[in-house]
């Protein structure tokens, strides 16, 4: 296999509040190949787009605070740059979509000034050059007659343009890597499938990586080659989407499947999973989800388990299948 | 059976409604200030300052006695209230609008990186705010006239102590608003280094919310001058400052009501036509009221 672009080591992401610190990210570690798209997979407060901001460096600060691990561009470590050469990679080589369109452009620019903002920032072009990139940009996202709605407003657009104009910021500069953090979850259903399909033609044509922030397993099976469940700060198992789908390891990855409601099947009341995800400032001593977990032993409930490799590139964090 | 179809009333009024909503009375009374501040040497039938001690407390024209020389009467000095009233529009206005430039631009100065960076910073900033809140402006206006002399530089320096810290105050909530909003992520997500976000993506959405303060804070602003200038320890006499002229006709309300009423009014009108007006942006400012 290729080198990977970017290499998630054992990220521990803490926040100090009053109840103490929440271990919003504990230990997490995966990679991201070229190409790629990784899902990354969990219930709303697991860490999901802390890990995301932690790689660019963006925890909300004071209160968050990189603790540990390392996070590897092409070898080099994000963690140990300066903030000037942060600025540098950020948006340069890896982006991101945040979630929702409504707030994420500023309501008094147009758009046009605001997706040749890092473009002006990165490439340096100015005057016409950069007002053509611009609107050649915003084509790439298919906006259309994009050359005449440079110097329209946020307010002018619907929901799903605005998240197209999102995607054009974050994709102008052509960065290597994109961090979707649930970039359809306020887009309703024809304009999600509209916006994913778009993403992938974009991957294709440009070869840039992902990482997919989502809880929806309809649009992890859609666009995903790998996927990591998190569950309480942690990532529990890894599996490219074949195999996770086929062969859950981890008992939380199955009953997440299992929520999925079936169309065939007439049952009474659709599957939930029992319980609250705990809290994230006292964890238990051990897994994390075994008090949820309708396999768990005494010993789940005070030993943390070990990473199990399953098979190249399916790994789980489970006593069950050690 | 027949149905009557009606155009409905709604319909026909909205687009009246608009036009009825701009405070016309305000903003000509305005308009009309800034053009008699502006073009005072021509409007105004007298000197501002000359004293004719033949002609003292001459009533308004149409009261019995006056003349039609001197339409809003003379004072004390024998000088012209009118002449008087109108160059006292530039001087409400230079000195309000001086104190307002320099007092609005400290705020800001200081609320912009109180607001964003926030922590220590803010703290430190947002105390010297609460100081310079608590501190008796007046007071301070009336030892500074004492000790150095009454001057226009000694009162715009007071009235800046008066209104920066409201400045402040309102940007830096403002500024913490704004920076939590998600384009403000974005920009950092595409590279803008912290100069950049504060001056390119939160200082002009900060500008709606400074026209409102701005506009309450000139009348304000009019008033506190006035006030001093009654004190006698503002704009030094002979000036024709309005606050100045409300003084000299106190001891004379009875007898002579016309030399403290007419530069009063002026300050009236001037001041509630601001806050009128600065009500009425607020009402259109505000994004929470702007239709999306």
């Amino acid at each position: 296999m290729t080198q990977p672009l970017l290499q998630v080591e054992n990220l521990r992401t803490y926040f100090l509040s009053r109840w103490g610190t929440v271990k919003a990210v504990d230990g997490v570690s995966f990679s991201v190949h070229p190409g790629e798209t990784l899902g990354l997979v969990g219930e709303s407060g697991c860490g999901k787009s802390v890990t995301c901001l932690s790689i660019l460096r963006l925890v909300p600060q004071p209160a968050g605070k990189i603790v540990g691990g390392r996070v590897l561009w092409e070898g080099e470590d994000l963690l140990k740059k300066s903030e000037v050469e942060m600025r540098r990679i950020r948006g340069g080589c890896i982006s991101m979509i945040l979630q929702d369109p409504m707030t994420s452009l500023n309501p008094v620019f147009s758009i046009g000034d605001q997706v040749a903002e890092g473009i002006a920032i990165h490439r340096r072009l100015k005057g016409k050059t950069l007002w053509q990139k611009t609107a050649e940009v915003l084509g790439l996202v298919r906006i259309s007659s994009a050359k005449a709605r440079l110097r329209d407003y946020p307010h002018q657009f619907s929901g799903g343009m605005r998240q197209r104009v999102v995607g054009a910021i974050s994709l102008a500069c052509e960065p290597r890597l994109l961090i979707a953090d649930e970039p359809t979850t306020s887009l309703d259903v024809t304009i999600q499938l509209q916006y994913l399909n778009l993403l992938k033609e974009i991957q294709r044509r440009s070869g840039v990586a992902m990482i997919f922030v989502t809880h929806d397993f309809g649009i992890v099976a859609k666009t995903c080659d790998r996927v990591a469940v998190m569950y309480a700060g942690r990532i529990v198992e890894i599996a490219s989407v074949r195999d996770l789908f086929s062969r859950p390891a981890h008992p939380y990855t199955r009953a997440l499947l299992d929520s999925i409601p079936n169309l065939e099947e007439q049952v009474d009341r659709l599957y939930s999973i029992e319980g609250q995800p705990p809290a994230l400032h006292s964890l238990p001593p051990g897994c994390a989800f075994a008090p949820r977990c309708p396999y768990a032993t005494r010993r789940c409930d005070h030993e943390y388990p070990p990473e199990v490799s399953l098979n190249s590139g399916h790994m789980a964090l489970c006593w069950r299948v050690a | 059976m027949q149905i009557a179809i009606r155009v409905p009333a709604a319909r026909v009024k909205r687009l009246v409604v608009p036009l009825r909503q701009v405070p016309v009375l305000p903003l000509a009374i305005l308009l009309l200030l800034v053009l008699t501040a502006l073009l005072a040497p021509v409007l105004a039938p007298g000197s501002p300052t000359e004293q004719n001690l033949g002609k003292r407390l001459l009533p308004p024209a149409w009261v019995g006695g006056g003349s039609w020389d001197y339409p809003l009467g003379t004072d004390l000095f024998g000088r012209d209230i009118l002449s008087r009233v109108i160059y006292g529009a530039r001087i409400s206005l230079m000195i309000s609008m001086t104190a307002i430039g320099v007092g609005g631009l400290f705020g800001i100065l200081v609320a912009l990186p109180a607001g964003y960076l926030g922590g220590r910073v803010d703290m430190l900033l947002m105390r010297a705010v609460d100081v310079a809140l608590s501190i008796p402006t007046i007071l301070i206006g009336i030892v500074l006239a004492v000790t150095l002399g009454p001057s226009y530089e000694a009162v715009i320096s007071v009235i800046v102590l008066f209104v920066w810290p409201r400045y402040a105050r309102q940007v830096r909530g403002e500024t913490l608003a704004i920076k939590q909003r998600d384009f403000i992520a974005l920009a950092k997500i595409a590279g803008s280094s912290r100069a950049r976000i504060l001056i390119v993506h939160i200082f002009p959405n900060l500008v709606p919310t400074l026209l409102v303060l701005s506009s309450l804070q000139v009348g304000a602003a009019i008033i506190m001058e006035a006030t001093l200038s009654f004190l006698g320890v503002g704009i030094p006499p002979p000036a024709p400052a309005w606050g100045v002229m409300v003084a000299d006709g106190k001891d004379l309300v009875v007898s002579a009501w016309w030399v403290s009423l007419f530069p009063g009014i002026a300050i009236l009108l001037t001041v509630l036509s601001l806050n009128l007006l600065g009500d009425w942006l607020r009402d259109r400012l505000d994004p929470k009221l702007r239709q999306v």
